[in-house]
Formats: structure tokens, C-alpha cells, sequence
């Protein structure tokens, strides 16, 4: 990743902490952090909009309880538009993606503030009716979902097909297209039928790469960015299997590994992460699970105890290239065949 | 992982070397005044004067507020904290007075009497930080009878032994009883000792701490320390001077070197190898642990 | 007379640690000291084989071995049973962190406000809420006695996304902690400890 971020020719960073990706930035312009922001939409919207399972609409405001002079980023983005010469376009760009309507459009000439769009965006949703001031007041903008919108099977004829049939044209499609560009391209798997096919690491444990490595999320941890968070990574420090391979125990000790040491992951193409090892029942003899929270080593990360780190770094393990992509959705294998070992420096 | 976050058995970290020397220093300067004032030795009274003064200042490095130490005796119904902060204050207020005026003629006849006081404080204060340590009730090494009179028994023997060694090398009038009075102290020391470990119970807290001192990390400190040089030399010394096989200057001071350091190590030991009981529950998890087993 | 007290039901806690990160965010302790505390462990052996939960604060106790413990009257206990510290009175002994058999108490190291979670570049939060405690004394959870005596639940209840706590009057037959205790079966943190619990805990299904 390091050397891919090394070939943009320039890098802007908007951001409120330094990361890595900001650490090769050209430029970095802070901005606010959640606790500093306006903005509609915080929630997770399809979580409580498009379920089913809610009475009513309802999308969140997130409201800055503390003003220490940053910019949101929007207002940041708003100001090199202007300059850069494509406010026009950025503010019809803002009319589409919010969706504004009638009065509450953006004008191409002239500039809004993130105040304002988030104004204009609460009275183009209400049709007129709030005022930012009336949703600030509850924290949240909602309204209650016709009978329609809450049991949308009962009124819809829907058929569920079985058959894809239009995926024989797609694959024809991209054969076409692929074939006058000179890009091989494998359309086998257009199949109008569900079909399986092996991941592919799948019944291959030649060379010792026996185990699938899988990744999951901590509840407490998003992505690595919850590592700028020094309390949860806090709780992460004191919890078991935050940061650490988890290894079966039987698995374990065929392999002659302990509790607590540090082990060699390694997968098909040489790339090796090494971390602590957990032993666990809670896991298939032949997994070895990590969380996808570690790997920071950015330099503003806050201070932590010598000798600890963000925990391993999962993405390490992943190929990405064609023979790991699924051509039908884009996907690259997320479950890639690894080896392990003790790790040389031994227990930590 | 903080230790706060094990889920079995914990050992206790608050108290540390600091507090020990806190313990040790009044429970070896009441000893060595009880014994001291008995055999009349003068300078080591003052000398004991010093150890608790040590175990003071060890205590107020300890505070986290020690400009607020004077609140430490408001419990004193309650709380051994307060009790031993008073016995020691009245200890050490009676024997420096005592100290003092017997320099100034006209209130000198209040010396004997000063020190009477002293004498009598010390006593609570051998057995203080046995009481304390028996007080925390969530930590089984420390309940029972036997650690109070461990640690009594241990600042008795320390005492004795400090005598009888100045007394060997700087005091050419005999005291006849001083050498089977310190024997048997150390003999009493051993016995409280084991005593206290034997009948600690079979508890998970303090089976890890009997482990941790038999064979883990404190093996150093309460095996080799508390018994092997706290105990077993100075008795070995004790008893070749008894048969009169003996009866070097030397092996005086090694004794008393030894059973001092001794007195430390087994203080430190027994306070550092408390242990809570697991906080998890065993029970309410059976049922699915004996599902897995039949499977 | 109220006698606040918490039911944490085993059976719904997904684990997620919210409640130690909402305390964190209410009170502000210091690096290192969480009142709230989820411990993890398994139980079982592959494949039937699951993690538990145990979420665990102060236990409020009937019989507080803390209290008694303290030579300054600094930890005390109200009426309606929550066991609290006055910063200003105590002296940072530490006897009824050492005392304490569930390790609720927390001694606030000397220099540790100071440095805070940035080493010594104190945050606008910290410098808030830092402000409430006291170098080189014990703090502990107590239960959010300032919410609650305004009428509001304790952080870690009220943030729960698996309604797993439940906080209420012990005393009160009718209260919502009164009828789970009467219509499930329930368990206190080392009982033997003779300390008489007032956080108690629903069994966690054993299928």
C-alpha cells in the first residue's frame, strides 16, 4: 500500500488525525472530528430507514458539543471548489446527491456553508415544515411510515427468480468489451443458475498452508480508525482476543504452540504478519482468526505502554490480484490458505 | 491485560516492598524494645526508636495524601489502620519522651515511667500488621489467628536476636537467660510461621499463594529468606553457642544480619503473595462444561 | 427505605463492552481505571464451545468490606446503599482497595492526571472531567449517584444496547430488578466473601 500511495502525483489529506494514508499526503488540512460536527445522516441509514422492522423514519443529527476552531470537512471542500474554479458543479452535485428540492437547491453561484446545506436538506425532507433549530431539539429528524412502507410484501406482486437468465447477456457483454480491449477475462461464471465454485486456496495444503485465515470485527473497533480512540484501545489492551491470532487449541499443540507466544502467520506468497497467539475452543481447527482492527503505525496514534502494539494487521494476508478476485462481484478472497509457526524472538 | 481484568485468581498488588518496610520496621523496633528494655540495653532502645521511625516515614511515602496522615485514627472502633497509627504514635510520643527527659534532671524521674508507657505500646504494635493484613478479609493467606502471631513471633525473634548479638560482641555482663529466651523465640517464630501456612486453608487464592512461595517467584523470598536465613541459620548459630561449640563474634553478627533480612523477606513474601479468589463463578457454567464433556 | 441495586441478565449481554466505554465517557477516570468491566472467557470444548460474558462494576454491598476497613471515614455508605469516597478525605491508603474482593477500587497514581491518555497534553474532556478526582486517592464506581439522585439510570444501565442491566430499588417489591430476581435464578460474585452483593446476575443459558 505504502508504494501504491508513493505514485499519485499529489496527495490531499482532509483529516482529523494524521493516519497512515495522510502520512504520504503532499498537503494536510485538519478538520473536525465527531465531536466537533454538523451533520445529517449520522446513523447508519439503511439500519433505520429501510428496515421494516421500525414504525417510523428516522435519521439522526449529530451535533457539535465542542467548538475548538477546526473546519468541517465540507466547508474545507466548499473553499477549494470556489477556488479551484467548479463551484458550480459541486453545489449541483449537492443538489443531487441530497436530493434538495425546489427552494431549498443549491444556487451554482454561490457558496453554502455546511450549516446551510444541512438547513436546506432538513427543509427539503420536511417539505418546508423544521427548521434545523426544530430537529437540533430532539436530536433527530423522524416520521411515521405508511402501513405500505412497513409491510411492502403484502403490496408488491414479487417474484423471487431462480433463473438469471440476464447473466448469460452480461457475461456475453463484458466478453465483448474485454476481448477490444485486449484484457483477458474469464466469463464462465455468468451462469444464468447458482453455481459454487472453490475459493482458491480451497483442498490445497501443500507446503504446510493448511489453515484459512479469517477476520472478523471487535465490537468496540471500527475498521483501525477506532485506534486514534486511546479508550478503546484501551479495552482493547484488556481484552483477550483483541490484536491476537486465535488459534484452536488442539491445533495448537499438534503445531507446538502456547498460549501467549508469538507466532509466524504466513501465506502463499511470503507475506508474514507475526502477533500473540490466543488458544481457543471457539474456533474450527482449521482457522486461524484475527480481528481486522490492528496494523496503525501511524506516529499521531495516541501514546501507548512500550512494547505493545495495534495488534496484527490482517489486510498483510490478502492477495490482490485476479486469481483472488470473484469476476462476477468483485470480491477478492477474504479467506486466504496461511501456514504458522513460532515466530523468532518467542514468547512475548 | 491489567490485573484487573483477570477472571481467576489474582494476587493482591497494592501493597509492595514499601509497605513491608513499613511492617517490619515497627514490628523489628517493638521487639527489639521490648527485648531491649529487658536485657537494659540503653542504645539499642534508641536504636529501636530508629527502626519504627523508619516504618513511619516508609508509611508516608506509602500515602498517597500524607499531608492528610493525621485522619488515620479517626476509625480506630473500626478499622486497624487507625489502631496501629495510634499505637504507633503513642509508642513512639512515650519512648522519645522517654528518650528525652531522662537528659532533663528535673523531670528525669519520669523516665522509667515514660518507658513503662512505651513498653506497653509496643506490644499492640508487634502484632499491628498481622491484624491489618488478617483485617482484608478477601484475602485468605491472611485469615486466621496465626499470621498476627507470625509476625509478632517474627518481630519478637528479631528483636532477641539483635540483643543477644550486642550483647555477645559489646557487653561483658552476662544475662544468662538472654541466649534460651532467644532460642525459643525463634523456635516460637518457626512455629507460628509454619502454622500459619498449614492451617491457611485449600481455598484457589490460597493454594496459588502457598505455590507462589514454595516453588514460584517467591521462593527466593520466604524459602531461602524467611526460613532458610531468617530461621534456620540464626537457630543454627543460636543453638551452637547454646552446646558451646560456638561462640564467635561472627556468626553473632551473621545471625542477626540473617534474621533481620529473614524478618524482611518473610514480611514481603506473605505480602505479595495474597491472593483473591476467582471473581467468576464456577456454578452457573457447570451445566453447559459437563454437556461438552459427555460429548 | 431505597436500596438501589443492579441485575445484569447474562442471557442477554452480547459482550460489547458499551458500558465500559460509556462510563469511561461520564465519569472520565484516568488511564487504567475502568469502574466498568466486561471479563471474557469460554466455556465448553470444541465444537460445543461459546464465549460468556461477565460484566462487572462495584457491587455495591450490603456488608462493604471497604468501608470498614478505611481508618478515615473517607469511603462511606449511603442509606440507600451505594458506597462512595470522599476525595477529600481520604488519605490514599489503599486498605480498601486491598479489602475489596472484586477489585472495585482504583488508586489514582500520583501524576497520572497530569499525564493523561496524551502524556502530559491534556484534552478539553480531560481537563473537565479530570477535575473531579484527586491524585493519590481511590475512586470507584457509585453507581452514578449524581444521575441517579437527579432520577436518571446509571451510565452503563442506560446505554445498554442489550437492556442486559437493569437498575433499580431492591427494596421495592414492585421494582423491574425485584421481579427478574423473584422470576429468574440468580447468582452474586463470591458470595462465601459474606459481602452480600447488590448487583446480581441472571444465569446464562446453559443449551
Amino acid at each position: 500500500m505504502a508504494e501504491y500511495l508513493k505514485k499519485f502525483a499529489f496527495h490531499l489529506s482532509i483529516v482529523p488525525n494524521i493516519d497512515e494514508t495522510a502520512e504520504f499526503a503532499d498537503i494536510i488540512l485538519p478538520t473536525q472530528t465527531q465531536l466537533e460536527r454538523l451533520d445529517m445522516g449520522a446513523n447508519n441509514i439503511p439500519d433505520t430507514m429501510g428496515s421494516t422492522a421500525t414504525e417510523e423514519y428516522c435519521i439522526n443529527l449529530r451535533q457539535p458539543v465542542v467548538d475548538i476552531g477546526n473546519r468541517h470537512h465540507v466547508d474545507v471542500w466548499v473553499d477549494i471548489a470556489e477556488k479551484a474554479g467548479f463551484l458550480g458543479d459541486f453545489n449541483a452535485m449537492v443538489n443531487y446527491f441530497m436530493e434538495l428540492q425546489g427552494n431549498f437547491q443549491l444556487s451554482p453561484e454561490r457558496k453554502y456553508s455546511n450549516r446551510e446545506m444541512v438547513e436546506r436538506w432538513i427543509g427539503s425532507m420536511s417539505g418546508g415544515r423544521l427548521t434545523l433549530d426544530d430537529v437540533a431539539k430532539e436530536g433527530r429528524l423522524k416520521w411515521k411510515k405508511s402501513v405500505q412502507e412497513r409491510y411492502p410484501r403484502h403490496f408488491y406482486r414479487a417474484r423471487i427468480p431462480l433463473y438469471y437468465e440476464y447473466h448469460i447477456d452480461a457475461g456475453e457483454m463484458i466478453k465483448n468489451v474485454t476481448e477490444n480491449l485486449g484484457i483477458p477475462w474469464d466469463v464462465s461464471r455468468y451462469k444464468p443458475l447458482p453455481s459454487w465454485y472453490p475459493g482458491p486456496g480451497y483442498g490445497d495444503s501443500s507446503g504446510g498452508f493448511e489453515l484459512y485465515a479469517v477476520s472478523y470485527k471487535q465490537t468496540f473497533k471500527t475498521a483501525t480508525f477506532s485506534n486514534f480512540n486511546p479508550w478503546l484501545v484501551e479495552l482493547g489492551r484488556n481484552h483477550p482476543l483483541a490484536g491476537k491470532i486465535i488459534l484452536n487449541r488442539r491445533t495448537a499443540e499438534r503445531f507446538g504452540i502456547s498460549e501467549g507466544e508469538r507466532i509466524r502467520v504466513e501465506n502463499r506468497r511470503g507475506r508474514v504478519l507475526e502477533g500473540e497467539v490466543h488458544l481457543s475452543e471457539c474456533i474450527h481447527p482449521e482457522c486461524l482468526g484475527m480481528d481486522h482492527n490492528g496494523g496503525n503505525w501511524a506516529k499521531s496514534l495516541p501514546p501507548r505502554p512500550k512494547g505493545t502494539d495495534s495488534g496484527v494487521h490482517f489486510g498483510e494476508l490478502l492477495d490482490y490480484d485476479m486469481k483472488n478476485l470473484d469476476v462476477m462481484d468483485g470480491a477478492f478472497e477474504a479467506s486466504p490458505k496461511v501456514r504458522v509457526s513460532k515466530a523468532a524472538g518467542g514468547r512475548k | 491485560m491489567t490485573p484487573k481484568y483477570l477472571t481467576g485468581v489474582r494476587f493482591a498488588n497494592h501493597f509492595g516492598v514499601l509497605e513491608t518496610l513499613s511492617f517490619w520496621g515497627e514490628g523489628v523496633g517493638a521487639g527489639l524494645f521490648i527485648a531491649a528494655v529487658l536485657a537494659g540495653e540503653r542504645f539499642l532502645e534508641t536504636a529501636a526508636i530508629a527502626f519504627v521511625g523508619i516504618a513511619v516515614l516508609a508509611l508516608l511515602v506509602h500515602l498517597g495524601n500524607p499531608q492528610r496522615s493525621w485522619r488515620a485514627v479517626r476509625r480506630v472502633g473500626n478499622a486497624w489502620v487507625s489502631r496501629g497509627t495510634l499505637m504507633i504514635g503513642l509508642f513512639l510520643g512515650f519512648a522519645v519522651s522517654g528518650f528525652i527527659v531522662q537528659f532533663i534532671a528535673p523531670v528525669a524521674s519520669f523516665a522509667p515511667l515514660l518507658k513503662l508507657a512505651a513498653f506497653v505500646c509496643a506490644i499492640p504494635v508487634l502484632i499491628y500488621a498481622g491484624m491489618l493484613l488478617r483485617s482484608m478479609r478477601a484475602i485468605r493467606l491472611w485469615g486466621g489467628p496465626y499470621l498476627p502471631l507470625a509476625f509478632g513471633a517474627q518481630a519478637v525473634a528479631s528483636g532477641f536476636t539483635v540483643v543477644w548479638t550486642y550483647v555477645k560482641l559489646f557487653d561483658a555482663v552476662p544475662r544468662p537467660w538472654l541466649q534460651p529466651v532467644t532460642l525459643g523465640s525463634l523456635l516460637l517464630c518457626a512455629a507460628f510461621s509454619a502454622l500459619h501456612v498449614a492451617r491457611a486453608g485449600k481455598s484457589a487464592g490460597v493454594r496459588a499463594s502457598v505455590e507462589r512461595m514454595r516453588s514460584g517467584d517467591l521462593r527466593g523470598l520466604f524459602v531461602i529468606g524467611g526460613w532458610l536465613l531468617g530461621i534456620a541459620i540464626p537457630l543454627a548459630i543460636l543453638t551452637l553457642a547454646q552446646a558451646n561449640l560456638e561462640d564467635g563474634a561472627i556468626l553473632a553478627l551473621v545471625a542477626s544480619f540473617c534474621r533481620l533480612y529473614g524478618d524482611f523477606a518473610y514480611r514481603n513474601a506473605i505480602v505479595r503473595a495474597g491472593a483473591y479468589e476467582p471473581v467468576v463463578p464456577t456454578a452457573p457454567y457447570a451445566l453447559f462444561r459437563k454437556v461438552s464433556a459427555a460429548k | 427505605m431505597t436500596r438501589w441495586g443492579m441485575v445484569i441478565d447474562l442471557q442477554t449481554c452480547v459482550g460489547c463492552h458499551s458500558c465500559s466505554a460509556a462510563c469511561k465517557a461520564t465519569n472520565g477516570t484516568p488511564p487504567d481505571i475502568f469502574f466498568s468491566r466486561v471479563h471474557e472467557f469460554e466455556s465448553g470444548v470444541y465444537p460445543k464451545a461459546r464465549r460468556e460474558f461477565l460484566p462487572v462494576l462495584c457491587n455495591h454491598c450490603q456488608n462493604p468490606p471497604c468501608v470498614e476497613v478505611c481508618p478515615t471515614g473517607a469511603s462511606y455508605q449511603r442509606e440507600d446503599g451505594i458506597v462512595a469516597v470522599k476525595a477529600d478525605v481520604c488519605i490514599g491508603c489503599r486498605s480498601c482497595a486491598l479489602a475489596c474482593p472484586y477489585d472495585h477500587r482504583h488508586y489514582v497514581e500520583p501524576g497520572s492526571l497530569k499525564k493523561g491518555y496524551f502524556d502530559g497534553d491534556l484534552t478539553l474532556y480531560e481537563l473537565v472531567k479530570y477535575d473531579r478526582w484527586t491524585e493519590g486517592t481511590v475512586i470507584k464506581c457509585d453507581f452514578c449517584m449524581d444521575r441517579v439522585d437527579e432520577g436518571l439510570k446509571p451510565a452503563c444501565v442506560e446505554t445498554c444496547p442489550a437492556e442486559a442491566r437493569i437498575f433499580g430499588d431492591l427494596a421495592d417489591p414492585k421494582s423491574d430488578v425485584s421481579k427478574l430476581l423473584r422470576e429468574n435464578e440468580s447468582f452474586t460474585l463470591l458470595p462465601e466473601a459474606g459481602t452480600k452483593p447488590c448487583v446480581y446476575y441472571i444465569k446464562p443459558s446453559t443449551e
